[in-house]
């Protein structure tokens, strides 16, 4: 239970200054009946139950699950059976998503049926299939992540360059609607698993952009459509605004039952698709299993009670607030439009979900609230600049758009890998169901009072500034994280110059004696120096010519080569370089050389080679024989060949 | 003993061939070439991801009469002078050969460069702390370097079948002026923790001189050769 606890405190938290800010509103500036104050009470109450039992449902059902996939994924044999398995994830946590067939609808309507919504939505699941399989591949390959995101916002780029930009808006408003409130934790949970098994030193970094990746997805779908299909204007108006009526419960009676079908078609794919490969492939526990079984449960149960809770109390309330706020000063709008983006965003089930995750995954390391109150600033800043928009009609979605992506992308390869991972994520994150119906309906309800503002095309254009504007503001603070970091190694480097006690030996002058010999005769020659009074010495494969080359159909076949270099006291290189020399017969043209470089005497306060060990006492007993370390050859400097050549 | 030099020449992979063929028909005795990686940052292969270049290193051996002769050469028709097309320098070599009877050189020898303008230095560490070291390197001050995978020869084992375990190494390679060398060498010693037995070792070579070596990015000149 303390679990649960844990959860409800967490959400109440993120939902207290909202119902602060609203109800200042309300009796301040825009005097709603009492009924629609009451409903948004209620549908706070709904909203803060819902969503705490959703989140112990992603903990005990979608990250287990996700964990599951990921090692099927991951340890896969074929490439083949990679590719299906990430494709069918990718469009099943996506077809079923009840926000992209709305969105299929509108865009059918607007469109006067020349898109249909059911293949609308098969095209988005698929564009998604296609990048969850590119982003799987990705992180399994290692390949970078900043310019793959690079590749595919410019593969966006080109295409946005061809489309409408009411299909512009409406291709990155799908986008944030596959995003939703299920998908999110599902493909978080899954990254996180596959980062896990992949393993090694990315795999914090490796752990977030997976959601980041699936959003260009329909974007992709789209526009390839909209361009094939030669579809390019939508007209069309949103519907008529009016406050919902059936007293306090009445809508609430109306969502419930509706909420509760949609969450239960978006679950029903992916959860099918796990149990058919639990009996297949994992076969879990039956513990396990009703764990999992449970944890579906519950996020049925509280996405259910969310979602009405977010319809019945908070759509009209944002509507109404727009209205209120545009019809009383212009200078409001924008100030109104930041606090509610600042702190709306933070009740998103997905934020929550993501700040859990960072937190997880580096052991601590960021701070989840780094990371909300990035976000957060990112979201006000962009429902402010969007307020901005409806405002004046100059101002282009577009114009904000695209240099926000540029400077994000380009951002991307100075900022903490780990950051430019999230950053990518929290675009698909900050708009979920939240930036889509209450401050989606703010940003319309304003629109419609505003005189020259479109209500359909600047409607969407918010969430497309949602889901620019956090991916922007966390890559200036990864970027500043990495700064801070490089300078802290600076810091380090120099504090470990000041602690660095160099050994001030007794030697101070030595030889770089560099060996060059047929490849397989390293060994032996590395033996010789030993007994001659070299350390050890370190080997490089080379290849190359010492006299004639062997020329086979007129391509010189080089000879393979191998390089030997020891470091060697001044006394005692010459008896090495004569013991190699004589030992592995290098006379004669194309045999092999010595060479001794200086090493030493470079006017340095220290000597120049540090890291010199000498060989510890129980090597020495191993080896007894022989003068292993140029130390033990200095009471007979003079003597170091013939030692060497008698031994 | 001949005396020369012994010109390492860092070049983009598949240029070694053709730059070591001209080298021996200028005289250059030997020519060894060896896989590495360069290190230098560069904005635009930073941009794109790709900041890892695959280099190739030769290490030509030229006596002191031909080194003018390959050091124009590299000018003219490899343009080393010019920003990326890859960087050389000598360091001074001595050769042993049997049949010489002169006593071993004392340490203060001319040959020995020891007040040459750069040095290079050289730290041999475990495979895979390449790039770590070029980090602290350039935080201490130093440009770009050059790794190069190697093995180490291997310190015979008291195990039962006589096995040789030949640890994996990276080399760093780093040119850098002589002032700043002390620093990067204590950085490098510091902060690889290089005291840990068999961490690893740093040296320096001197080097009397550079070809296509750039001290400051932007200042646009080449180290006078």
């Amino acid at each position: 239970m303390s679990l649960l606890r844990q959860k409800f405190s967490e959400v109440s938290r993120s939902l207290l200054p909202v119902m602060a800010l609203v109800l200042l509103l309300a009796f301040t500036i825009v005097r709603p009946d009492s009924e629609v104050i009451w409903r948004f009470l209620l549908g706070s109450v709904l909203l803060l139950v819902g969503l705490a039992i959703f989140l112990l449902g992603v903990d005990l059902g979608m990250n287990p699950i996700g964990d599951h996939m990921a090692v099927e994924v991951a340890t896969s044999k074929s490439s083949l059976k990679v590719a299906f398995i990430a494709f069918l994830l990718g469009f099943l946590v996506t077809v079923a998503e009840p926000d992209l067939l709305i969105l299929g609808h509108q865009v059918e309507a607007a469109s006067g049926g020349a898109i249909g919504a059911l293949p609308m939505v098969y095209l988005v699941s698929a564009g998604v299939g296609m990048l969850i399989i590119f982003g799987t591949f990705r992180l399994l390959r290692g390949r970078s992540f900043p310019a793959f995101m690079a590749l595919a916002y410019g593969g966006i780029f080109v295409l946005s360059l061809f489309v409408s930009e009411e299909f512009l808006a409406i291709s990155f408003d799908s986008s944030g609607a596959t995003t939703g409130a299920l998908t999110t934790p599902f493909i978080l949970a899954l990254s996180a698993g596959l980062s896990r098994i992949k393993g090694g030193k990315t795999s914090e970094e490796d752990a977030f952009g997976m959601v980041g990746v699936m959003s260009a997805g329909p974007m992709y779908a789209l526009m390839l459509m909209s361009i094939i299909t030669g579809q390019k204007h939508i007209q069309g108006e949103a519907a008529e605004f009016a406050v919902q009526q059936g007293g306090v419960l009445g809508p609430l009676m109306n969502y419930l039952p509706k909420e509760l079908l949609g969450s239960l078609v978006a679950l029903l794919p992916l959860t099918a698709f796990f149990f058919l490969l639990n009996h297949l492939y994992f076969k879990a526990p039956r513990r396990e299993l009703s764990r999992i079984i449970k944890g579906l449960v519950y996020t049925l149960l509280g996405l259910t009670l969310f979602l009405t809770g977010v319809y019945s109390g908070f759509l009209d309330m944002g509507q109404l607030i727009g209205r209120a706020i545009a019809g009383q000063s212009s200078w409001l709008l924008p100030v109104v439009g930041f606090l509610i983006g600042m702190i709306v965003v933070l009740v998103e089930p997905a934020v929550i979900v993501l700040g859990q995750q960072i937190e997880e995954t580096t052991g601590g390391r960021i701070p989840g609230r780094i990371i909300k109150a990035t976000l957060s600033i990112g979201v006000a800043l962009a429902v402010m600049l969007s307020m901005l928009r409806i405002m004046i009609p100059e101002l282009k979605l577009w114009h904000f758009l695209l240099p926000g992506f540029l400077i994000g992308v380009l951002l991307s390869f100075r900022s903490d890998p780990v950051f430019v991972g999230i950053a990518y994520d929290s675009g698909g994150v900050a708009s979920g169901p939240m930036t889509a119906t209450f401050v989606l309906a703010f940003a319309q309800g304003a629109a419609a009072i505003v005189p020259g503002a479109n209500v359909l095309v600047d409607g969407f254009g918010v969430i497309a500034m949602v889901a620019m504007a956090p991916v922007l503001s966390l890559m200036i603070v990864g970027a500043v994280f990495q700064r801070k970091a490089r300078a802290k190694l600076r810091e380090e480097v120099t504090q470990s110059v000041k602690k660095a006690q160099l050994p001030q030996g007794s030697i101070e002058m030595y030889d770089c004696v560099v060996a060059i010999v047929k490849r397989g005769l390293a060994a032996q020659a590395v033996d010789i120096a030993r007994a001659a009074g070299a350390g050890g010495g370190t080997i490089l494969h080379g290849r190359g010519s010492g006299g004639h080359d062997l020329k086979v159909f007129s391509m010189d076949i080089q000879k393979e080569k191998e390089i030997i270099f020891w470091l060697t006291d001044t006394r005692v290189s010459r008896g090495i370089a004569a013991a190699l020399y004589e030992q592995l017969e290098l006379e004669g043209e194309g045999g092999g050389a010595v060479f001794m470089m200086p090493s030493g005497a470079l006017g340095l306060e220290h000597p120049v080679a540090v890291g010199l060990r000498e060989e510890t006492e129980e090597e020495k007993a191993a080896h007894p024989k022989e003068p292993s370390t140029a130390e033990e050859m200095l009471p007979q400097p003079g003597d170091a060949a013939e030692e060497a050549s008698s031994d | 003993m001949t005396s020369g030099s012994a010109i390492y020449i860092i070049v983009d992979r598949g240029k070694a061939n053709r730059l070591l063929r001209r080298a021996q028909e200028l005289g250059a005795r030997r020519g060894t070439v060896f896989l590495g990686e360069g290190t230098l940052p560069s904005r635009w292969q930073d941009f794109f991801g790709i900041n890892q270049t695959r280099k190739e290193v030769l290490l030509l051996a030229v006596p002191g009469g031909q080194i003018e002769g390959v050091y124009s050469m590299l000018q003219t028709e490899f343009h080393l002078h010019k920003r990326y097309k890859g960087i050389a320098f000598s360091v001074p070599y001595m050769q042993y050969e049997p049949d010489d009877q002169q006593a071993r050189p004392p340490g203060q020898e001319a040959w020995r460069a020891p007040d040459s303008p750069y040095v290079c230095l050289m730290a041999v560490l475990e495979r895979g702390l390449g790039g770590e070291c070029m980090k602290v390197a350039r935080a201490a001050g130093a440009r770009g370097g050059t790794i190069i995978h190697a093995h180490g020869a291997g310190v015979p084992q008291d195990y039962y079948f006589p096995l040789n375990i030949e640890p994996q190494k990276d080399i760093v390679m780093i040119v850098t002026p002589r002032a700043s060398a002390p620093l990067i060498r204590q950085a490098i010693y510091g902060h690889m923790q290089l005291e840990r037995k068999g961490a690893g070792i740093v040296f320096g070579l001197p080097v009397t001189r550079t070809l296509g070596l750039y001290e400051e990015r932007g200042q646009g000149r080449a180290v006078a050769p």
